[in-house]
């Protein structure tokens, strides 16, 4: 066999899912040991994909590790499964799974996601798994990862309390708005993804498996289901989610949802429609009912 | 004795790991991983916990027996079909048990550090049969009460040819969370059911 | 609404690419080929088979020409192409003290056993743009050629062709290494054991801190040249200060060789590379359990030629030893975390992925306490 064997011919295709196997195995040793510690960051290789670093690698390689022929794909960026890096992502996985894809999330089996999760809680036969930048959340408090592993070993977690104290005493509560760190199973803090507020309740207690992946700082970690996922909050300032009072989805009416702001191209006027892109269309077509009209 | 080919490295493990992953996330819940027909196993060798090695263990790991198992025939095989090396107890990350009768061994794995909790060992033990219901086997029957992340309230499990001194073994290698060992269980028929660290077991 | 939006996302993505090669290729001029990027940009290349972490020409030099000569998108390129390479074995340890010379110097002493060796620099030309440049034919390049080629007196240039295919046995040449002569006096401490272990694979284990000098090296070998420049330069210019001497420079071949897949005992070699090695010698120490006091060293390498990179990871690797680290540049965590090209700039792009919904939870939090200050 020459060099020129080794190198790409005209024919050449790639292994099921991109990832050569044992980039696989790495991955998935790493996250049977992330399950067994809820939300303890699992270090691994994270070996480059064509796709760029901070964009999505780490997502995408737990979901390539996970994949089957008979899954049912969902990838949404902002709750939204046309925006551009989800469509890129979702060609690439496409493209080297032939898997069925599908926009409603109730039917999907596997569902990556950067910064949100789907209005529709997830049940016990679907993965969420999410797209994490910065995996660390005493980054907050200190830059040294040699010192931050310390701090979890040894459950040392007064420097974070005392951020937080100082920001209530700034500000009037934590002003922390995304990525909230969360006590894991009582032990770990973990941030959740740059998750908002709203979606947090969501990884407690779930049906659903969550595993979370950050390829350029090389780290996975977990939260299995029925496994208590709690912000920190002080005693007497509860913590609390994005307000959406008065507002409602222009598009299908909802009033109980994450809604984005957006401004009118043509006319600047402001106006709110549903983050999660897929739920909206299905509350337009009458496939669901909102939750509100279940309460009526 | 022959590399085992029966085995397809891109869809059977991604399929075990399925199940693996399920197995671990909800401790209790039993799952099937795909049966393959090796051709040439040592003699009692449980062919399921091969395909689960296979789908785990390459050579950026290690692997190890129970003494009951710990013979040149059982390593070679191993060697062969895993590519990853044989270690002693304490060093190997992959550790294969009979489930029949307790292996003092079991005390020496690996279980991590404070800040590498992640390096330690999985236990892989072999079961004669994982049960749904207590009552399906004659034989006799180890029965599980398991409660912590991943379960919901509680659940059931119930494993023949499941020696007790491993789940009081267990307490000890648990005792300093987050260091630890995690378990899987398999039968000869490839069902499979996994106990991290995090779950509190009772028998009964 | 989802159907529409993805459609729309896909042909957006399609347009951007078309519009990309049509910038690129709408112009007079006949489009560049490969080699002639190969053959005329040399340092480029060597640059992105550096930062990528692959050697081979070609893939640089296509990589540069698909980047319309960004050299970080190029270097992204490689470094993707190579991930999906099949990992076949390691090779020996380089013999970097058998290199055919290019170049060779040493900033350490006035002469040296073997000679320096100045090879091919701009380090003393003028940097006075050269027109003529705008003028080159085919018929100058032809004269050029032939007028060096008919004057040539150095002995090592037939075969030292930057890009030559050549896999013919290179002969040693007896280039002892300065170092050695310090350290055959005493002057130069040996390596402490406990960095004498196998190797580190950074592209297949997970790196911890802190780390190791083979994962050290290693992450530094493939850095973002202007990265390592920036922080070596801090160093040199005072935050924390490492005072280099070059003890030796050299820029040529390597041979490339694996043991042999049967025959036990015997090698087998793959070809040659040009690598850059930069060894130097900083201030004195006096390591722990040592009775006399020894100069430190500092040791940089990298793929191709590329002379600042070296000197800098040469300056870094001295840096980061510091038993007592103050200044950025001692700090492990500081400088392998931010110099990789490749994860610093798609971190950097990233930021111009959509971000409306964590905004839209800082506005609301914005908005919420400004309400509670009234």
């Amino acid at each position: 066999m020459s060099l020129t064997d080794l190198l790409r011919g005209p024919d050449f295709q790639y292994n099921f899912a991109f990832l050569d196997e044992g980039a696989k195995r790495e991955v998935r040793r790493a996250l049977l040991k992330a399950v067994a510690l809820p939300g303890h960051q699992v270090p691994f290789a994270s070996p480059e994909l064509p796709i760029a670093r901070g964009w999505g690698t780490g997502g995408l390689q737990v979901t390539m590790s996970l994949i089957g022929p008979d899954d049912v794909l969902k990838i949404i960026d902002q709750g939204c499964d046309g925006s551009v890096n989800a469509v890129n992502l979702r060609k690439l996985l496409v493209a080297t799974t032939g898997v069925h894809t599908t926009f409603d999330s109730r039917e999907a089996t596997l569902l990556q996601s950067r910064h949100r999760l789907p209005e529709i809680p997830m049940t016990e036969g679907q993965i969420a798994v999410l797209q994490v930048p910065l995996p660390e959340p005493l980054r907050l408090v200190e830059p040294s990862e040699v010192e931050t592993r310390r701090m979890h070993a040894e459950g040392d977690y007064a420097r974070m309390w005392v951020s937080l104290y100082e920001d209530v005493v700034q500000n009037g509560s934590v002003s922390l708005s995304w990525g909230y760190p969360c006590r894991v199973n009582d032990s770990y803090i973990m941030s959740p993804s740059p998750l908002p507020r709203w979606d947090l309740h969501m990884l407690h207690d779930a049906e659903h498996l969550t595993l979370l992946g950050a390829g350029r700082e090389k780290r996975v970690y977990a939260v299995p289901p029925h496994t208590s996922v709690r912000p920190l909050e002080f005693e007497d300032i509860p913590f609390t989610v994005e307000d959406f009072s008065g507002m409602a989805c222009a598009r299908c009416g909802s009033t109980d949802t994450f809604l984005d702001e957006i401004y009118d191209e043509k006319t600047g006027q402001a106006s709110r429609v549903c983050s999660d892109s897929g739920y909206c269309d299905l509350v337009r077509q009458g496939m669901i009912r909102t939750r509100q009209a279940d309460r009526a | 004795m022959v590399r085992e080919i029966g085995f397809d490295e891109v869809f059977d493990s991604q399929a075990t790991f399925r199940a693996l992953l399920d197995s671990m996330s909800r401790p209790g819940k039993i799952c099937q991983v795909p049966q393959r027909p090796y051709r040439s196993p040592p003699n009692g060798f449980c062919s399921p916990a091969l395909t689960i090695l296979k789908t785990l263990c390459d050579h950026r790991v290690s692997f190890s027996l129970g003494a009951a198992n710990e013979t040149p025939e059982w390593i070679r095989y191993l060697e062969m079909n895993l590519a990853a090396p044989f270690q002693p107890i304490e060093k190997a990350d992959y550790v294969l048990f009979d489930g029949e009768g307790f292996d003092s061994g079991f005390a020496r794995l690996n279980r991590g550090s404070l800040e590498f909790p992640e390096k330690s060992a999985t236990a892989l033990i072999c079961v004669k049969q994982l049960l749904d219901e207590p009552a399906e086997s004659e034989a006799p029957v180890c029965s599980l009460v398991l409660a912590g992340p991943g379960v919901k309230g509680r659940a059931r499990l119930s494993a023949a040819g499941l020696d007790a001194g491993y789940v009081t073994g267990r307490q000890r290698t648990i005792r300093y969370f987050p260091m630890g060992v995690d378990l899987f269980l398999v039968d000869r028929d490839g069902r499979v059911a996994g106990i991290p660290r995090t779950s509190m077991v009772e028998i009964g | 609404m989802g159907y529409v939006a993805v459609q729309g996302g896909i042909t957006a993505i399609e347009n951007s690419q078309k519009l990309n090669r049509y910038l690129r290729l709408r112009g007079a001029s006949a489009p560049l080929s490969v080699t002639q990027i190969m053959e005329q940009m040399g340092p480029l290349v060597d640059r992105v088979m550096s930062e990528g972490g692959l050697y081979s020409p070609f893939h640089a030099a296509l990589a540069l020409k698909q980047a319309s000569g960004d050299p970080l998108e190029a270097s992204f390129l490689v470094r993707a192409f190579r991930s999906t390479l099949r990992r076949m074995t390691e090779s020996l340890p380089v013999r970097t003290d058998r290199m055919r010379i290019l170049r060779r110097i040493s900033s350490a002493f006035k002469t040296i056993p073997g000679g320096q060796v100045l090879g091919s620099t701009s380090d003393y030309e003028q940097r006075i743009l050269d027109f003529s440049l705008a003028e080159e034919t085919k018929e100058t390049q032809a004269e050029t050629v032939q007028e060096f080629e008919e004057s040539a007196s150095s002995p090592t240039l037939d075969s030292a062709s930057t890009y030559s295919a050549d896999s013919a046995p290179l002969a040693p040449e007896d280039f002892g290494k300065v170092v050695d002569i310090l350290r055959a006096q005493g002057l130069v401490a040996p390596p402490p054991t406990t960095e004498l272990r196998p190797a580190m694979d950074i592209t297949q284990e997970s790196v911890e801190f802190p780390l190791g000098r083979s994962g050290r090296l290693q992450m530094l070998a493939r850095a973002e040249t202007g990265g390592v420049l920036a922080l070596a330069y801090s160093s040199m210019r005072g935050y924390g200060s490492v005072h280099p001497t070059v003890a030796e420079l050299r820029v040529g071949r390597v041979r490339v060789q694996i043991p042999h897949p049967f025959r036990t005992g015997e090698t087998v070699t793959l070809g040659s590379i040009v690598v850059t090695e930069v060894e130097i010698v900083a201030s004195v120490q006096r390591p722990e359990g040592e009775e006399k006091p020894t100069f430190s060293l500092g040791y940089g390498a990298c793929f191709g030629h590329n002379e600042v990179k070296a000197i800098s990871i040469g300056v870094l690797d001295r840096a980061m030893k510091s038993p007592s680290p103050h200044a950025p540049a001692e700090d492990q965590e500081f400088v392998l975390l931010h110099t990789d090209g490749i994860e610093s700039s798609g971190f950097c792009s990233h930021f111009k992925l959509p971000h409306y919904v964590t905004f839209q939870a800082d506005l609301n939090r914005l908005r919420d306490i400004r309400r509670n200050d009234e």
